[in-house]
């Protein structure tokens, strides 16, 4: 898995690729939480480039949009492919993220 | 024609999980999987294995686990054995995936993906042994 990531205005992009699964979750989970530490107003995951999710992956989403819930980010994704889709479908956490189609659309909504 | 299985065997000592995505990889490459096939293959397998690592040994001894892939014409079987404590993760209730954010919970999420990704899954007890058989449709494979 690889980050990469980038600042555009109030929006920090993370664009993720290749697998968060249980080996690649915790580099995940310690550098968003560290932005939504920092006091980032927006952070937009961009999932286009992730081949799936695994469970400890979707802990993670968990663990950090609660952080986020209770700080004063926002954490939004987008980009999702139909296999990520269909994960996040299978575990009910559609509706517990705002989801955009595109990374420009993302950033329109969070910024 | 059937070809043969590829199995490999994984110690609970250092790193199984990436050793094992490499396993992944050879079962992919040798038996031509599709490519959508091999993916719900690896979330199943990490969240097995993952289960298996955390908790079939808790004397915190050596202990070694065993993944054997093989094509039967059109579906792919694969079992993961483990002289773990016996553990049959279809006993694992489903999440309650409509909860709100506050009160979701993960456990038994992983579970709940193996069983839904997956064409079939059977436990079994065998001679002091895990044995978790995962069993894919090739031809429904999207």
């Amino acid at each position: 898995m690889n980050l990469n990531e980038r600042n555009v205005g109030e929006v920090t992009v993370i664009e993720i690729a290749g697998r968060i699964d249980s080996v690649q979750s915790p580099k995940l989970h310690e550098r968003v939480a560290a932005l939504v530490t920092s006091g980032r107003s927006a952070i937009l995951l961009d999932l286009s480039k992730v081949e799936y999710i695994s469970s400890a992956g979707f802990r993670v989403l968990l663990l950090l949009a609660r952080q986020a819930g209770q700080g004063k980010s926002r954490l939004a994704l987008c980009g999702l492919s139909p296999k990520v889709r269909q994960l996040f479908d299978l575990g009910g956490f559609l509706d517990l993220f705002p989801i955009s189609s595109t990374q420009e659309e993302g950033i329109a909504a969070a910024g | 024609m059937p070809k043969a299985p590829i199995e490999a065997t994984f110690s609970n000592r250092g790193d199984a999980l990436p050793a094992i995505s490499r396993y992944l990889d050879r079962v992919g490459a040798q038996l031509s999987l599709p490519p959508g096939v091999l993916t719900d293959l690896r979330i199943a397998i990490d969240e097995v294995v993952t289960n298996i690592l955390s908790y079939a040994w808790p004397d915190d001894a050596p202990h070694d686990l065993t993944i054997r892939c093989r094509l039967l014409e059109s579906r792919l079987e694969t079992t993961i054995e483990d002289d773990g404590v016996a553990y049959d993760p279809l006993l694992t209730a489903a999440p309650d995936v409509e909860v709100p954010l506050a009160e979701r919970q993960v456990g038994g999420l992983g579970v709940h993906f193996v069983r839904n990704l997956m064409s079939g899954v059977a436990y079994e007890r065998v001679a002091g042994r895990n044995r978790l058989t995962l069993t894919q449709d090739l031809e429904t494979a999207k």
